[in-house]
Formats: structure tokens, C-alpha cells, sequence
């Protein structure tokens, strides 16, 4: 059965595929979607390793005051991921170690400082309520789900609808794609359609940063996800350090390396 | 027709508007095409809304308190979407899950959709393999019979699906679609969204054999709207046709007929328009403004076209509309003043969309005489008409006739009896109760009416009380206190479920290996809380900040009985938020004891204070060094240094492993025979063994503190069986209750020490029986302000016409009397009010007092018999209009209106039929002149007017 269901515990998932937006590589002249496409993945995936620190902001309908989640991400490979809570002062102190997809530990501070071992197949919807999917964070390429098109080329931008290739799965059938001309083949702009063509949410990606460290790669500070078919309830995820291939070493993502907080 | 005898009638002069618009006939119609236009523009600018919630009125505490809950748990927003499945079969055959699923999806597309609960879409946290498997609840459809027994068994095993998701028997499944809070300064339509849920579920469901039904908020706005709709765009045609029929039968001329209809429908255009300039919605009771100015507007045309035919038409010479027109407009007038003066009462109420209806239909009163007293005078100068009666309004007057004749003749046992029938109505008038249930609302056989009968057939019950729960719900006593009221409100008459945080807070903890109890701590209940958190089903339950709670009780039958007993319950503990709430203590023996009695009760399990009590004192008692308990103590130690729990990484080295368990068992013995100076040795020993085990010792720093619960853990849990297996030698307990009765019990050992919570605990009752109490209320203020005000409107106007407070009074009573009898009778057959009769009493005085007012005015210019013969018939006339004006509602399909409808036709007919029985009775013996000028009235028309009418049966 295909699921897209609601689950925190997902969360790891979605904050440990914080470093998938990114872009590198050089701006390099393409002539067709399928070229476009494929350098816009290779930007989405040039690092060894990288670390995040984010905050997410969650705003309510007609609510001025946004709830703030802040956390640290750390990725290795196409794997592993550990991801720190540090803010509120309630989730502090909170941590999860991604195995794979479907495996990963949490650390529960309040228990013991206990660690349980967390076997999910559930993709998530939105982590506390937020507009962001898990296949928003997760997907690395497009290439191979999609069939892109190239629609329309503005002064500084080409306009892929990428359409989801028959067998493959995703959550939603249709995109349209901005890739950015001058910054690396960045994506500045997603909206995603439903099978009746219908928008239903739209990721805006602002502000792309160089990252610290040893790599051509590039982080949007700001991602802001649109749900229309909730009126509009908007989640923007500021990005506040961004730092790619420091050597982070393999004993990091273990339990005892969860469990010490180190 | 004998003109011989009539008068003819001179030339007025001109000073009146009826005047006016007989001499400049152009003029007037160009001036009623222009305001036409005009409205006509208004009219297309006219918004309609289908926003029923507006009808809520937002003063009463209930209410408020209602409307709050609403605001912040959104219950209003949700749709539900249930199927059932033929008998003998179930919702878990691999085609109707995967059709659950299909409408999942399509209905997490439609725009104003938060969220989407399902089958298809809920979690399971299940145990297994050391792990704690976060899985869809039917994470596949299933392939065989054994699957779908399987899953069924596993589905209907998890108490937070059963009775919210899935009917206990597996035949019946809900979908919940959570709709999303509108943008800050829009709107979104309800209805719109209800037809695409509407659209996508069939889509999904189409062509399977599964029943379907729709329910909650939304579709009931959505139903509730389109009904009255369809009841305008068909009833309108229906009120007009027999309007016409009573016209054309009373005065057989086309032209008059369209004239009456025409003089209300330019009224409608005309406040539609207004409207539609002013930016005011039109709303489901402005559907109906059609209907209600042909049945209360139509008259004034009637009486001045009947006075203008028995003038003998255009026979009757020039100048004969403005004659007619003196007589008849100081009644006219002062019977459209009263009529507006009824619905305008409405102003006084809470509800804005009635205060606006009511001056939307007193406008149109207005207008209709507005039209009644120039547009007719100026066609029919323009295109004189023929003086056209039937025979048969004769025979109608002569029976009037004779009918005043006896009321005289018969006078007092009249007046007596009328006077007893209204002191009889005192008592069941005060018997009516007024209630506003909205599921009345709903006609039978309507999606709403039909998802209700499925939701208390298959679900137990249709409605929900709900408690808010303002504090720290993070708070272990908080918690309890809360797990504690839903302990209660399950033991209640009618209670068939109880949903609250606390319910997935211990599933949680349970799957997550750490007891099916609640957090013991702050930090516990966030770590819980941060994996739900998000979760759809979990919104409805607690606010995002954690400071709010609801707790959601369903209830089948009335539900008056378990509110005003979660009242009292309230009141007693001091959560009320009148009373400022408290702050929650850990919870004492007794109240623990207190809590098992509850569920034992809501088991159906009837036993005695004193073995609950007994049980509790058993959980003190046991020996802290029973021979079991030790063992118990190693085994859980031996758990954990296997791996188990994720405490630490195996110990390989059983040998070891056991050493270590037996050393931490006797840590944990406290009270042991080597006091607390051999226990600190036993914590010694059982750390440095383990730290050796360890591959880092400094770990066991790290690991220690979780040892140490598990081992305690179940040292408090062995105690609490060992004390409900007590119980059991009383009564067979299922097993889901003696677990229940096992954790409340571990509530008095509780592993980290519960201090009083920080912040005080207040609660606040809500849900569809609290909203329906304040509704009630609502209506009965709103009835009795809008009667007040509309009595002495109509007195006023009475006394103003009359000069007369005698024939003020004498207009008003057979109205007066006529509401009395009318709500005595409903004491009797218990009927209740709701918010379409409600209105009925001060429509009532208004309208029905004109009959009365018309009669007395024509008295005293004339005789009893005169006034039976020549005026009767026109009264009576008017009298069948309103009245199949107001019935012709009572066809509709929307229930507030329907009773309102019969209930008013009622009231106008008896209104009318008293006018013609008491009135005569009242003035006392038949005369000319003098009871004329008994009556204050001046002679000087009387003989025309007699001549004229004599003339016009003639």
C-alpha cells in the first residue's frame, strides 16, 4: 500500500535529509530538460559529510508567533544521519541515529536516558504539524522518478514539469521544477500537483550560501513549504550554519556515541 | 349591480401619495422601473453564505465556552465519512480497504483539508523483536482469510481505533477529514468543501457494495443550506401559484392578480438589492424572505384592489382608486406597521443573521406597502379595471354575518369562555420547554439524519460532551488528574467511550517498552509527546503549547444526565473554571480506590467500595520481602543485562549477567533484614560488578539509573497484580480491566516521587449537549424579549390609529389569546420550541392582530353586520393568504421551517377566525351611529361606505 501517513517519529528521517538541500557544481550550459535535470542532481548531492544546524519554524493560520524547533544534523554517506535536538528546552537533549530508511534508534533522556530501537516503514507527512513531507527532504534525484519537460525559460531561470515516470512512487505525480541559471543549477522554487492538476503545495528556497568547509556546495538559508490544501499553513526551515566534508568520523552515528551526547 | 344606490365617488384631493401616484401614473412607474433596475444591480452583487454558525449566538457562557473549544480543537471542522459494509461482511475484505485508502488520498487533495484519520492512515506502535515498530495499522492489504483474520484481530485489539475508527463488530469504518482554519480575513465555503469531500469519497467508493454516510459539521452546514435553498427555489413558485389561485378566485381579474404579486415581488427585488449594496450575505433564513413577504405583504394590495372593486372599478368614475385608497390606507398602514413591528422584535435578539432577517423582512412588509398604496393606484388609473366579484364572497359575508350576530347574541358565554381557554393555557404554556437540538435540524432520511443513525448504531452514540482542560499537561498529577475524569465520565448513564491525551500517552509508553502507565515526570511526558506530536488524531486532543486539553465523551441517548453529572463532578473536585480550577495532587489511597469503583463500573462489574479499598490496603501490605518479590527483582535485572529495554548493550557473559541480577535484586530490597547499610553495600557491589561488565566502566554512571527502574518497576507491578488478584476471587474480571485496574493502582508507587502540579487544573464543559443548552437558552431569551417588544410595538401602533387604549387592547386580544392557546396546545402535546416556532409568537402579534384592527377600524363606520358582509370577505381573504403563505413553508424540506410554517398558518387562521367570533362579542350589541361613535369613530363615510358595499354583494 502506498502511505504517506503522519508520524514524528519520521522526523529523523526528514531533519537527517536537511543536507539533500544543497547544490553544487558549476553553471554549466544546458540545452535539454534531461540535462538540466541531471545537473541539478549533482548538485543536490556533492558531499561526503555534512552538518546542519536548523530551526524550524512552524506558523499557525492568523498566528503571528511561530513554534521553533532547533537541531543539528549530521550526515555521512547516503545513510547514516544523526540528528541532535537543542531547542526548545524541552526537546533538548533528544536524539536519533538513522541506520537506513527503515531503521533507526531514539534516545530518551527522561527514561533512563534510554535507547530504543525504532523499525519504520511510515513515510512522514509532517513532523508537529509542520508542511513539510518526508519526500520533500528525502528525495535526492529526480532523475530516474521523473520525466522532465522543459516548459518555460525565464531570464534567470529554466521551468522543468516533471512528470512521474510509470512504476515509480512518489507523493505527487506531477512537479514543476525552477532551476536557477546563475547559482549552480540550484532549485529556487517546487510546486507539486496532484493527479488532477491541482497545486497543492509549494517549497520556495531562498538565500542559497556557499557552505563552510571543503566542498563546492550550497545551502538555502531559507526553505519555506506552502500547504494549499490547508489554507495555506506555511513551515519555513532557516538553516544558520551549514558546513560540508570537516572528516566527521564513522563512530559518531553508534548508540554509545548517541547515548553519551558526544 | 345597482348604481342607482351608490354614491359616485368624488375627486380626492391630491395630498396623499396613493393621490399623487394616480395623477402622475407615468411618474410612479417610471420611479418603481428605475428602483428596480437599480436593485437589480444590488441583487447581482448580493454574496450568499452557508456559514450556519453564524446562527450560534456568541453572548451565552455555554456557548462561548463552546465556540472556544471549537476555535482551538476545531470539532465543528470536522466531516465524517462512514461505510458500512453488508450485513455478514466487514470493513477488512482487501477491496474495501484499499477503497479506504483510495478516499484517504482523494480527500487529503481536496483544498481546506488539514488532515485525513483512517484505517488507511493511522500508526500502529507495536513491540516486537526489541524494537518498537512504527507500522501503518494495515500496513498491506490482506492476501488470505487468515490475514484478514488476522488483521482484523489485531485492529480491533487497539482500544484507541475501536469505536473511533472501526464499529467494534468490524463491519462499519469512519473517516475523519479534519478541515483546515481558514486564512486570517477569508472565508471558505463549508459547502464547497463538503460537496468535493462528497465528491471525492463516492469517486473512491463508486460502484462497491458498501453503504455510505456523511456526517458532522460540515455536511450537516452543507445540508442544512442546500435544503433551505431548494425549499426557496420551489416553494417561492408555490406560495406565488396560490396566492394567484386565491386572487383569481376572489377577484376574477387578471391584472389585479398580477398587481399583488407583483407589488411583493418588486419588494423582494428591492431588499435583495439593498442588500446586495450593503455587502449583507444572504443566509438560509434570507431564503425564505420570498415566501414570507408573499404570505405577510400581499394583503395591503388585496384591500385597497377589493376596495377599489366594490367602488364599482372604472365604473365607478374618476378618482374612484384615490377613495378607495382613503379608507383603506390608515388600516393599511397601520397593519404594515404592525406586521414590521413583529419581525422587526427580531432586533432585540442575539443571533445577528435573525436580527438581520428581521429587518430584511420588515423592509420588505414596508415595501410591499409601499407598492400596495403606488404602483397599484397608478396602473389602475392608467388601465382602469372592471368591478369583478363573485357571487360567492357574498355567501362568505352573509356567513360572517350571522356568525358576528351570534357572537353578540352570545356574548358573554363567549367572553367567558375565551377567558377560560386563556387561563387553561397558563399552565401547559409554562410546560413548553424550549430546545434547540441540532440534530432536529436534519429531516429524516437527509445524509445528516441517516449518518447519525449510523453513528449511534455502529458507534455508539452520535454525540460527544467534551471537557477542556486548561494547565500543565505535561505534569504527572495534571495527567492523572485528567486520566481520573476520564475514569468517571466512562461510569456514566450513556457513555460508551472516552478519548483523551492520557489514552495514547500509556499506548505509547506501553509499545515503547515503558508501561502502559502514564509519565511520571515532566521530561517523560515530553519524550512521549514529541513521537505524537503531529500526529492528525492528536490535534483534537492537545493544543500544540501543551496548555490545553479536551477530552472527548460519546454518548448515545440524552445527554443531559452524564453533562450535568460531569458538572457536579467538576464542581466537587474544585476544577470548575468558575471556581479557578486547582492544582492536582498526586493521588491519595482513596481516591484511588475511588477511581477502580469507576472502572468496575463502566465494566458492568458491580462491586462494593469496601474491595477496592481492600485492594489498595493489599497493595501497602505485601511483605517488602516476599519470597517472590526477590525473584521478580532478579528477573527484571537479568532483562535488562540481556539487552532488553535498551538500557545497555548485552552482557555476553551469562554467568556474569546472572551475578550481577542477583546483586542488583538485593540493592532493591528495601526494608531487607541487613538494613539500609546492607542495601548500600548490595548498590556497591551490583555497580562495580556491572561496570566490569561494561565495556566502558565509567558507562555505568549512564546505565545504572535505568537498571535501577526496571527492577523497581517491577517490584510495584508484581505488587498491584498481587493485589487486583484479590479482587478476583469476588468477580471474573476481563482481562482489559483488571490491567486498567493494575496501572491505576501503580499510581501509589510511582518510581519518581509526584509532587503537586505547578499550575492549576480547570476544566470547562463543552460539546453538542452544552452548545445545545446554551442554543435553548438563547431562544427562550430571544422569544420572550422579541414578544415584549413586538406587543408593545403593536399596541402602540393601535393606540396611535385608535386613540383608543379600549380598542388598542380589544385589537391585540385575539392575537394575544390566540398565542396562548397555541402554546398551551403544545404544552399539552409536548412539543417543543426551537428556533423556527420561537419566532412565531411575535410574527403572530404583528400579523395577527391586523385582522382585529381591520374589523374595528371598518366598525366604526359602519354596523357589525355591514362590516361581516362587505369588509369580512376581503379580511377573509387575506387571512387564507397569509395563512397558505406561512403553510406552504411547512412543505419544505427544512425542518426549522416547517414547523415553523404549519405553526404560523395556524396562528394566522385562528387569529382571524377569533377576530370574527370575539371582536363582535367584545363591542357588545350591533348598531349604526351609535356604537359608532361608541367606538369613536367618525359617521361620515358610513353610509357611502355602506352603499358602496351593499353594492358590491349586490
Amino acid at each position: 500500500m502506498k502511505r504517506s501517513l503522519s508520524v514524528s517519529v519520521s522526523m529523523v528521517l526528514w531533519a537527517a535529509t536537511g543536507g539533500l538541500l544543497v547544490g553544487a557544481g558549476t553553471a554549466r550550459a544546458a540545452e535539454t530538460a534531461a540535462e538540466i535535470l541531471k545537473l541539478t542532481d549533482e548538485a543536490q548531492n556533492n558531499y561526503q559529510d555534512l552538518t546542519l544546524e536548523s530551526t524550524m519554524l512552524i506558523r499557525e493560520p492568523g498566528q503571528q508567533n511561530a513554534r521553533e524547533i532547533n537541531f543539528v544534523t549530521i550526515s555521512k554517506g547516503k545513510d547514516k544521519r544523526l540528528v541532535r535536538f537543542t531547542g526548545p528546552g524541552d526537546f533538548k537533549g533528544m536524539g536519533f541515529l538513522v541506520e537506513n530508511r527503515d531503521t533507526m534508534y531514539v534516545l530518551l533522556p527522561a527514561f533512563g536516558n534510554r535507547v530504543r530501537r525504532l523499525g519504520t516503514h511510515v513515510k512522514a507527512q509532517g513532523f508537529q504539524g509542520s508542511d513539510a513531507s518526508y519526500d520533500d527532504m528525502a528525495t535526492t534525484q529526480y532523475t530516474g522518478i521523473y520525466e522532465p519537460k522543459l516548459v518555460a525559460t525565464e531570464a534567470d531561470a529554466w521551468v522543468l514539469e516533471l512528470t512521474l515516470l510509470p512504476g515509480k512512487q512518489a507523493e505527487s505525480p506531477r512537479l514543476k521544477v525552477w532551476v536557477d541559471k546563475n547559482t549552480h543549477h540550484q532549485v529556487t522554487r517546487i510546486e507539486y500537483y496532484d493527479d488532477k492538476g491541482q497545486k497543492q503545495r509549494t517549497q520556495i528556497r531562498t538565500n542559497f550560501k556557499k557552505d563552510e568547509g571543503n566542498g563546492e556546495h550550497y545551502t538555502p538559508e531559507w526553505i519555506k513549504f506552502i500547504d494549499h490544501r490547508r489554507n495555506d499553513h506555511t513551515t519555513e526551515l532557516h538553516t544558520t550554519k551549514a558546513q560540508v566534508n570537516t572528516g566527521v568520523a564513522d563512530d559518531v552515528f553508534t548508540q554509545r556515541s548517541l547515548q553519551r551526547g558526544s | 349591480m345597482t348604481s342607482s344606490t351608490l354614491e359616485k365617488p368624488r375627486r380626492r384631493p391630491l395630498g396623499t401619495p396613493t393621490a399623487l401616484a394616480a395623477r402622475h401614473p407615468w411618474t410612479t412607474l417610471l420611479a418603481f422601473t428605475l428602483v428596480t433596475a437599480v436593485a437589480a444591480v444590488g441583487l447581482g452583487r448580493l454574496q450568499e453564505t452557508d456559514d450556519v454558525l453564524e446562527f450560534i449566538p456568541p453572548g451565552d457562557p455555554d456557548v462561548k465556552v463552546f465556540n472556544d473549544v471549537n476555535a482551538k480543537f476545531g470539532a465543528l471542522r470536522v466531516a465524517l465519512i462512514g461505510v458500512e459494509a453488508p450485513a455478514g461482511d466487514d470493513v477488512f475484505a482487501p477491496e474495501t480497504l484499499s477503497r479506504i485508502e483510495r478516499a484517504t488520498e482523494a480527500l487529503k487533495s481536496v483544498h481546506g483539508v488539514d488532515r485525513v484519520i483512517s484505517l488507511s492512515s493511522l500508526v500502529d506502535f507495536a513491540p516486537a523483536d526489541g524494537a518498537v515498530q512504527v507500522v501503518p495499522l494495515v500496513p498491506e492489504l490482506p492476501r488470505s482469510a487468515v490475514d484478514r483474520a488476522a488483521l482484523k484481530a489485531r485492529v480491533l485489539s487497539r482500544e484507541h481505533v475501536v469505536g473511533s475508527f472501526v464499529s467494534p463488530d468490524g463491519r462499519a469504518a469512519l473517516l475523519l477529514v479534519f478541515l483546515a482554519p481558514p486564512k486570517p480575513g477569508t472565508q471558505v465555503s463549508l459547502r464547497r468543501v463538503a460537496h468535493e469531500l462528497h465528491q471525492a469519497a463516492e469517486g473512491a467508493f463508486a460502484g462497491g457494495r458498501l453503504r455510505m454516510f456523511y456526517g458532522g459539521a460540515p455536511f450537516a452546514a452543507a445540508t442544512i443550506f442546500e435544503e433551505t435553498q431548494e425549499d426557496a427555489r420551489r416553494l417561492t413558485p408555490l406560495a406565488m401559484l396560490c396566492i394567484l389561485l386565491v386572487i383569481v378566485l376572489a377577484f376574477r381579474d387578471p391584472v389585479g392578480v398580477a398587481l399583488t404579486v407583483l407589488t411583493v415581488a418588486w419588494a423582494v427585488v428591492a431588499v435583495l438589492g439593498v442588500m446586495g449594496f450593503l455587502g449583507e450575505p444572504y443566509t438560509v433564513v434570507s431564503s425564505t424572505l420570498p415566501v414570507i413577504l408573499f404570505a405577510s405583504g400581499s394583503s395591503y394590495a388585496v384591500h385597497l384592489l377589493g376596495r377599489y372593486y366594490a367602488l364599482g372599478g372604472r365604473d365607478g368614475g374618476p378618482g374612484v382608486v384615490e377613495a378607495a385608497a382613503e379608507v383603506v390606507t390608515p388600516p393599511v398602514v397601520i397593519a404594515g406597521c404592525t406586521t414590521g413591528a413583529g419581525f422587526l422584535s427580531f432586533v432585540v435578539m442575539d443571533i445577528r443573521p435573525m436580527r438581520t432577517f428581521g429587518v430584511e423582512c420588515a423592509a420588505g412588509v414596508f415595501l410591499c406597502l409601499l407598492a400596495a398604496l403606488l404602483l397599484v393606484p397608478a396602473v389602475v388609473t392608467l388601465w382602469p379595471r372592471r368591478a369583478a366579484q363573485p357571487a360567492e364572497l357574498g355567501r362568505v359575508g352573509e356567513g360572517l354575518k350571522r356568525v358576528g350576530l351570534w357572537s353578540v347574541r352570545s356574548r358573554r358565554w363567549l367572553l367567558a369562555g375565551s377567558v377560560v381557554a386563556a387561563l387553561a393555557t397558563v399552565g401547559p404554556m409554562f410546560e413548553v420547554e424550549v430546545r434547540m437540538e441540532p440534530h432536529n435540524f436534519f429531516r429524516p432520511g437527509s445524509e445528516p439524519w441517516l449518518a447519525e443513525h449510523f453513528l449511534d448504531e455502529r458507534f455508539g452514540g452520535s454525540q460527544f460532551l467534551q471537557v477542556s482542560l486548561a494547565g500543565d499537561l505535561t505534569d504527572p498529577a495534571t495527567l492523572r488528574e485528567a486520566q481520573r475524569l476520564a475514569q468517571f465520565a466512562r461510569a456514566q448513564p450513556g457513555v460508551t467511550q472516552v478519548s483523551s491525551i492520557v489514552g495514547p500517552l500509556a499506548l505509547l509508553s506501553d509499545a515503547m517498552g515503558l508501561g502502559h502507565g502514564l509519565p511520571e515526570t515532566h521530561g517523560q511526558a515530553v519524550n512521549l509527546l514529541f513521537f505524537i506530536e503531529g500526529e492528525p488524531s492528536l490535534r483534537s486532543l492537545l493544543t500544540p503549547d501543551r496548555h490545553e486539553a479536551l477530552l472527548h465523551i460519546r454518548v448515545r441517548g440524552d445527554a443531559q444526565p452524564a453533562t450535568q453529572a460531569m458538572e457536579r463532578y467538576l464542581e466537587s473536585r474544585h476544577l470548575d473554571a468558575r471556581l479557578g480550577g486547582r492544582r492536582p495532587n498526586p493521588p491519595t489511597d482513596a481516591e484511588v480506590a475511588e477511581r477502580m469503583g469507576w472502572i468496575l463500573k463502566a465494566a458492568g462489574v458491580n462491586a462494593p467500595g469496601e474491595q477496592t479499598t481492600e485492594a489498595v490496603r493489599r497493595l501497602r501490605s505485601l511483605p517488602a520481602e516476599d519470597a517472590s518479590l526477590g525473584e521478580v527483582r532478579r528477573q527484571a535485572a537479568l532483562a535488562v543485562l540481556r539487552g532488553e529495554g535498551g538500557i545497555l548493550e548485552p552482557i555476553a557473559d551469562q554467568a556474569l549477567a546472572e551475578r550481577i541480577a542477583g546483586l542488583a535484586a538485593r540493592a532493591f530490597s528495601s526494608g531487607g533484614a541487613g538494613g539500609p547499610k546492607d542495601q548500600d553495600q548490595a548498590v556497591d557491589e551490583a555497580q562495580r560488578a556491572l561496570a566490569g561488565a561494561l565495556p566502558s566502566p565509567e558507562d555505568v554512571e549512564t546505565v545504572w539509573p535505568g537498571l535501577a527502574e526496571r527492577i523497581r518497576d517491577a517490584d510495584r507491578r508484581h505488587r498491584a497484580a498481587r493485589a487486583v488478584e484479590s479482587m478476583a476471587a469476588h468477580h471474573e474480571l476481563p482481562a482489559p480491566v483488571a490491567a486498567e485496574l493494575r496501572e491505576t493502582l501503580l499510581d501509589l508507587l510511582p518510581l519518581q516521587t509526584l509532587g503537586p502540579a505547578p499550575a492549576p487544573l480547570v476544566a470547562r464543559i463543552a460539546g453538542e449537549p452544552v452548545l445545545e443548552r446554551g442554543l435553548s437558552r438563547s431562544v427562550a431569551k430571544n422569544q420572550t424579549r422579541s414578544l415584549i417588544v413586538s406587543l408593545v410595538a403593536v399596541l402602540g401602533f393601535m393606540f396611535l390609529l385608535f386613540r383608543s387604549a379600549r380598542l388598542a387592547f380589544l385589537s391585540v386580544y385575539p392575537s394575544a389569546l390566540t398565542m396562548a392557546i397555541v402554546f398551551g396546545v403544545m404544552g399539552l402535546g409536548g412539543m417543543r420550541i426551537d428556533i423556527g416556532t420561537s419566532l412565531v409568537a411575535s410574527i403572530a402579534t404583528g400579523a395577527g392582530s391586523d385582522f382585529a384592527m381591520h374589523y374595528l377600524w371598518y366598525l366604526r363606520r359602519s354596523t357589525h353586520e355591514e362590516v361581516a358582509r362587505f369588509v369580512g370577505p376581503i379580511m377573509v381573504i387575506s387571512t387564507l393568504l397569509v395563512a397558505f403563505g406561512f403553510a406552504i413553508l411547512g412543505f419544505g424540506k427544512a425542518q426549522p421551517m416547517r414547523l415553523f410554517g404549519f405553526l404560523a398558518a395556524a396562528a394566522m387562521a385562528l387569529a382571524a377566525g377569533l377576530t370574527f367570533v370575539l371582536v363582535p362579542a367584545l363591542i357588545g350589541e350591533p348598531g349604526g351611529p351609535a356604537e359608532s361613535a361608541r367606538l369613536g369613530g367618525a359617521s361620515g363615510l358610513t353610509a357611502q361606505d355602506g352603499a358602496e358595499s351593499k353594492e358590491m354583494v349586490s
